[in-house]
């Protein structure tokens, strides 16, 4: 009975998981199912772990098929993507003309393509965009909003998120580590592992030069995403950007590592844009 | 009126549900068994997607939710039926429609099995 209990507790806890409409419309009579089939199998004597494992685990992917399909949420979010898409386009397309114009005029045959530097240079574009936008609309409409009940998604993220001491937890642990080696490298701060990032080698690609950043970039990129969100829920619920300070510094160190990335990279190629050869 | 939901082909899930609450109003448990008994125990509906597509079908008018009452078989707790709306009725027999095409089809260019003559 008291296993009953615990499983019916932890089963309306995971239903409190979908969407509003959702919850309101259904729980009730979810609830009642699952009572239903906990009964069916006990008095068939039927092996009751192996019933919750696959009806919490049924039940979770339909959370996230709900969630997903909630038709607002996904297109902001495909909105947002195809937005960041297009303005990093748009931002290298005069150097991939450069490029393309002096490939035709001076450079030797059978040189490459920069593929990987245009790549680099669309990620951090697209990045910047992806963390900035959201956050500028969200400004945007809080000017323009006049005072009244505030727009409550009731997706999962924002429920997660609720909770400030949490979020600025996760973003801590994703953002972190990337943003605080980076800060070691501009101050030349030499620990152990950052000298091993520095090796004499590192033009050949190894786990030090090119998985650990990577990784440690998709972290961060997760990281500051999660921050950008809680802010963007801090303003609509508090109407303040200062809410969350935690995730404030880090979307702000973000932008700024994407900037000098993206600028650094600009910069560094300029020769090579305007045609001058043997630039590399 | 038939409307685009009507015309356009069911889900398994939808078809099945749709099925179950052919002859009379059912709660969620009870579409769960008879889906299991009109399939032959060959579908198992978990309740993630019953209750996803019961949302979509309640949204879409195909079924709706009946007053709250006693299922004298079961406990006496109350519970929230649902029952086969109008267009519900008419999606599930155009799909029905479907499948009967779909095996005059088959029967014709002798696909099934143990099919000598139609």
């Amino acid at each position: 009975m008291q296993s009953k209990n615990f499983f019916y507790f932890l089963y309306k806890k995971l239903i409190s998981l979908y969407p509003k409409k959702f919850k309101e419309q259904l729980a009730d009579s979810m609830m009642q199912t699952f009572q239903d089939l906990w009964n069916e199998k006990q008095r068939a004597n039927k092996d009751l772990f192996n019933f919750v494992f696959w009806a919490f685990l049924e039940t979770a992917i339909g959370i996230f098929r709900e969630h997903f399909l909630e038709r607002d949420i996904m297109q902001t979010t495909l909105k947002t993507i195809g937005l960041s898409a297009l303005v990093s386009f748009l931002l290298i397309v005069p150097f991939l003309l450069m490029e393309f114009v002096n490939r035709q005029s001076y450079r030797a045959a059978g040189e490459e393509f920069p593929i990987p530097l245009f790549t680099i240079l669309f990620i951090c574009g697209m990045a910047f965009t992806l963390i900035l936008a959201p956050i500028v609309q969200n400004l945007r409409e809080r000017r323009n909003a006049s005072e009244g009940p505030v727009s409550e998604s009731g997706s999962m993220i924002t429920k997660i998120l609720a909770n400030p001491i949490f979020s600025e937890i996760i973003v801590l642990a994703f953002a972190l580590p990337f943003i605080g080696i980076w800060a070691m490298q501009i101050l030349r701060i030499e620990l152990p592992f950052i000298q091993a990032l520095n090796q004499p080698d590192s033009d050949t690609p190894n786990f030090y030069n090119t998985v650990l950043p990577i990784l440690g970039f998709i972290l961060a990129m997760i990281g500051t995403l999660v921050a950008r969100t809680s802010i963007v829920q801090s303003l609509q619920v508090q109407r303040t950007l200062f809410a969350r300070p935690i995730s404030l510094i880090i979307v702000l160190l973000m932008l700024m590592l994407l900037t000098w990335i993206w600028i650094g990279f600009i910069s560094n190629q300029w020769p090579c844009f305007i045609g001058v050869q043997h630039c590399d | 009126m038939a409307t685009k939901n009507q015309i356009q082909p069911l889900t398994p899930a939808v078809f099945h549900i749709l099925l179950a609450l052919s002859k009379e109003e059912k709660h969620g448990y009870g579409i769960m068994k008879q889906v299991e008994k009109d399939s032959q125990g060959k579908v198992s509906m978990g309740a993630g997607t019953l209750y996803g597509s019961l949302k979509r079908m309640l949204d879409s008018g195909l079924v709706k939710e009946s007053d709250k009452k006693v299922d004298p078989t079961m406990d006496d707790e109350r519970r929230i039926y649902y029952q086969i709306t109008g267009a519900g009725r008419k999606a599930l027999e155009a799909e029905l429609e479907r499948y009967k095409r779909i095996v005059t089809v088959a029967q014709e260019r002798k696909l099934f099995p143990n099919t000598y003559a139609v």
